[in-house]
C-alpha cells in the first residue's frame, strides 16, 4: 500500500535505491549489459539472414543483389556488427553456462573470465574477417 | 487475508513460476547449447560461400546435411532470440498493455522469421 492510498494528495518520500547513473562502470556490469545489447542486435541481425535466404529462393538476380549489398561498405558494417555481437554473445554465453553449473563466482575469477570473453570476442571476429577477406581475394 | 496475499499474487503473476519461469530458464539454456555449434557451423559454411554465385549456393543447399542443419539452426535461433527478447521486454516495459503487445509482436516476428526461412531452405533444397 502506497502513501497516496493512506493520505490522499501526499507525496511518497521513501528513499529510492541508487539507479544506474550512480554507479561507476565495472567490468562485471558492463559485460552483463553488453550480453543483452548484443542479443538485441543479433535479433535485428536475423532480418538480414532471412533476407539473404529469401533472395536466394527468389532467384539468381535477387541473390546477386543481396550478395552485392552484403559486400558493400554498409553491408559489411552490418555484418561486422553482427559478427562481433555473435562472438561476444557466444563467449559470454559460455561464461553464463559455467555460472549456471555453479563455478567461477569468485570476484577475482569473474574479472579473469570477463577479460577472456572480451579477448575471445575480438579475436574470433578478427579471425573470421581475415578468412572472409582471403576468401574474397582481398587479402 | 486477500490483502496480505495480494503482493505475492502480483509478484508471481509478473514472471513467476505460474507463468513457467523454470521451463523458460531451461529452454533458454538448452537452446543456447544446441545453437552454439550450429551457429559456428553456419559461420564456417558462410565463409566458404563468400563471393559465391547463386548456383554455388543452390548446390551447397542441395546437400541434405546442409539443408537439415540450416533448418535446425533457424528454428533454434528464432526460439532462443524470442525467449531472450521476452525477458528484456518483461524487465524494461512496465505498462502491462504495451508489454503484452510487444511480447505478441515478438512472437509474430519469430514465427514469420522461422516460416519464411524454412520455406526458403525447402525451396532451394529441392530446386536442383
Amino acid at each position: 500500500m502506497s502513501i497516496e492510498e493512506i493520505i490522499p494528495g501526499a507525496k511518497s518520500v521513501r528513499p529510492l535505491s541508487p539507479h544506474l547513473q550512480i554507479y561507476s562502470p565495472q567490468i562485471t556490469s558492463v559485460l552483463s549489459i553488453l550480453h543483452r545489447t548484443t542479443g538485441v542486435a543479433l535479433t535485428f541481425g536475423t532480418i538480414f539472414l532471412v533476407y539473404w535466404l529469401l533472395a536466394a529462393a527468389h532467384g539468381p538476380d535477387a541473390f546477386e543483389r543481396a550478395q552485392i549489398f552484403m559486400g558493400s561498405w554498409i553491408g559489411q558494417l552490418v555484418l561486422l556488427g553482427v559478427s562481433f555481437s555473435f562472438f561476444y554473445h557466444l563467449s559470454n554465453g559460455v561464461r553464463h553456462l559455467i555460472w549456471d553449473s555453479g563455478y567461477c563466482f569468485e570476484l577475482s575469477v569473474l574479472r579473469v573470465t570477463g577479460i577472456a570473453v572480451v579477448v575471445s570476442a575480438f579475436g574470433l571476429t578478427i579471425l573470421t574477417w581475415i578468412i572472409a577477406y582471403i576468401r574474397a581475394g582481398l587479402l | 487475508m486477500s490483502e496480505i496475499q495480494k503482493p505475492l499474487a502480483q509478484a508471481s503473476s509478473v514472471a513467476g513460476i505460474k507463468q513457467g519461469g523454470a521451463s523458460h530458464w531451461w529452454g533458454q539454456r538448452l537452446s543456447a547449447i544446441v545453437l552454439a555449434p550450429l551457429m559456428l557451423w553456419f559461420i564456417f559454411s558462410a565463409l566458404g560461400l563468400v563471393g559465391a554465385d547463386h548456383s554455388a549456393f543452390v548446390i551447397w543447399l542441395s546437400f541434405p546435411v546442409n539443408a537439415l542443419l540450416m533448418a535446425l539452426m533457424v528454428i533454434t535461433l528464432f526460439f532462443h532470440s524470442q525467449q531472450g527478447m521476452k525477458v528484456i521486454v518483461e524487465d524494461y516495459i512496465q505498462n502491462v498493455a504495451v508489454k503484452l503487445k510487444t511480447l505478441m509482436m515478438l512472437k509474430v516476428f519469430a514465427y514469420i522469421g522461422v516460416i519464411s526461412s524454412l520455406l526458403a531452405i525447402f525451396l532451394l533444397h529441392f530446386r536442383s
